[in-house]
């Protein structure tokens, strides 16, 4: 018997806005500039995959050294229908999430990066409210993602990546993340234009707020940015 | 509904609170006061050698501070905040604490500035002639009594496995060899480790290495050891010199501290600079960077050697020698190596 086919939409975004990055590995003040998003984003009746990546490009309060940040996140969510009523609906339910990152400063020596890595248990939201104005069909958007516990990938405090690399110096760099060392979370809110056709344009805020407090170092990723997307 | 919605204000409510925490530690402000105490602020965290300073030179870092704040007012020029920044690191004696700005390089080189040098380059090039092989760092010929004498320099850009092998092939019906570490300010350690690597058959053990763990001066992970495993291309089983000065520092002392674990390898010259502790890096609100060390390596017996290594052999240069354009560290080296071919049956 054949196997019903899910029906699936599937959505391209891609935004700019402002970074705010510090890695107190590499140094101990934040770093400001740009970031770049894109978001590949597969969504299913109760499942849904999302690939995102960024750069950014930031620079130190004295505006003399610029750090560059990049990621690349994939998750897979499976929402529970939690709510529904009227034009309201609302999703939620577990989501696993791999993230794969780095950060580079380009004026340290023998700590001139910072790698990132992750793998999480997250709680995944999502809300939807369909409403018209001026006679056209509208939905508003709400998606929410917090991570709960999972590993992360980080040096000891004054740890070198010679140590780990080629000496082979394990020091708690395998480390249990939760909400106490990880309070994170990621959140966009879009509203869509329904085009004449089939086809629908997205338009809204997407943020990042990544932290950690791992073995006596501290990161903050704090990403905002404007996005702008369409339906495939 | 309204529970709903109640339940997720609390949960990003709750979630930004946390997000609040894990901001800036050290003083943001850029002002003469506000660098001065990030700086001290960050090395009282993050250097690695503060009891070992304590008991070997008193540096109190505490104290430190205290005199240094009243050397700072707040409408001192950006050239004076660096002169006390400076003098103020310098109180630790390594040549890894620097500070850097676009302008200059605090440092502290008494380690060699202060120490008679040993080395006189136009004698030393004299040595190699016009016809020595270069390959990447090391640059080698043969004396006339069939002593191979390597000249390196530097680890910062090789030798690699490749570069080591062929020069030692090349040299292998030598009778002895020489190499000629002098004013070698380091480098990568990987480099240092690849050259040590060609002059043993077998794992050595050569040390040990830990790093900070906290902002404490004691907060320290455990002493991991450190083996030397001997390299896949050509190695050598003859009798080797190391020629060192004050000036062999950072990797080249790290060099030094591997060959000497070896049985063939005579140390001879005067001590090396030190500098085992690797640099890190970070910076000020003002933009000015800071190096200071961060892992701490000591030698198979866990003694530091953060001061230098002391050679089997010591060595000065002989004001008549250099008169007669000789190098008498080089002389002597090659007498070492003549004698003990000598003795090899």
């Amino acid at each position: 018997m054949a196997q019903e086919k899910q029906e699936s939409t599937t959505r391209v975004f891609v935004g700019g806005g402002w970074a705010n990055v510090l890695d107190t590995y590499l140094s101990p003040y934040s770093y400001k500039g740009a970031v770049f998003n894109f978001i590949v984003e597969r969504q299913y009746e109760h499942t849904m995959h999302r690939t995102s990546l960024h750069m950014s490009l930031s620079e130190n309060p004295a505006g003399n050294v610029n750090e560059y940040e990049f990621g690349v996140a994939y998750g897979v969510a499976h929402h529970f229908q939690l709510m529904k009523k009227g034009a309201f609906n609302l999703k939620a339910g577990p989501m696993g999430h791999l993230y794969l990152g780095g950060i580079y400063n380009e004026r340290n020596g023998n700590n001139p990066g910072q790698a990132k890595l992750s793998l999480m248990l997250d709680a995944s939201a999502l809300a939807t409210y369909d409403f018209r104005l001026w006679r056209k069909d509208f939905q508003l958007e709400y998606s929410i993602d917090i991570p709960f516990v999972g590993l992360a990938y980080s040096p000891q405090f004054g740890q070198s990546y010679y140590e780990e690399f080629v000496l082979g110096n394990y020091d708690h760099n395998c480390v249990i993340a939760h909400p106490f060392n990880t309070p994170s979370l990621r959140q966009r809110l879009v509203i869509d234009f329904k085009l004449r056709k089939r086809g629908c344009l997205y338009w809204g805020y997407n943020g990042e707020l990544f932290q950690t407090k791992y073995n006596g170092l501290r990161h903050h990723s704090y990403l905002h940015s404007i996005i702008l997307g369409i339906k495939l | 509904m309204r529970q709903l919605f109640r339940h997720i204000l609390y949960i990003t409510g709750l979630t930004l609170m946390l997000a609040a925490c894990v901001d800036e530690e050290l003083p943001t402000a850029d002002t003469p006061q506000g660098n001065l105490d990030a700086l001290w602020q960050l090395l009282d965290e993050r250097y690695c050698f503060f009891d070992y300073k304590k008991a070997e030179l008193g540096v109190d870092w505490n104290e430190v501070h205290e005199r240094y704040r009243k050397k700072v007012s707040p409408k001192m020029t950006s050239l004076q905040l660096f002169e006390v920044c400076c003098a103020m690191i310098a109180e630790l004696k390594d040549g890894h604490v620097n500070l850097g700005a676009s302008f200059n390089l605090g440092r502290n080189w008494s380690y060699w500035e202060d120490e008679p040098e040993n080395y006189y380059d136009s004698i030393a090039r004299s040595y190699l002639g016009h016809e020595y092989g270069i390959a990447s760092s090391l640059k080698y010929t043969v004396f006339d009594d069939n002593i191979g004498y390597i000249r390196c320099e530097s680890f910062e850009n090789g030798p690699g496995n490749g570069n080591v092998s062929s020069v030692l092939s090349i040299l292998a019906p030598c009778n002895g060899l020489i190499i000629d570490l002098r004013n070698n300010g380091g480098g990568s350690l990987t480099n240092a480790e690849c050259l040590a690597s060609h002059f043993t058959n077998e794992k050595v053990l050569v040390g040990y290495v830990y790093h900070k763990t906290g902002k404490g001066h004691n907060d320290f992970s455990a002493m991991k050891p450190e083996y030397l495993e001997p390299a896949k291309g050509t190695r050598w089983q003859k009798e080797v010199v190391v020629i060192t000065n004050r000036q062999c520092f950072s990797a080249a002392n790290d060099f030094v501290k591997m060959m000497h674990c070896l049985p063939h390898v005579t140390l001879l010259g005067d001590r090396t600079g030190g500098g085992s502790g690797m640099p890190f890096m970070q910076e000020l609100p003002c933009g000015w960077s800071v190096r200071y060390s961060a892992v701490v390596s000591v030698d198979r017996d866990k003694k530091h050697i953060e001061f230098g290594i002391d050679p089997d052999v010591i060595v000065s240069m002989n004001m008549e020698d250099v008169m007669r354009k000789k190098d008498t560290l080089i002389e002597q080296a090659r007498t070492i190596l003549r004698q003990k071919a000598n003795e090899t049956p």
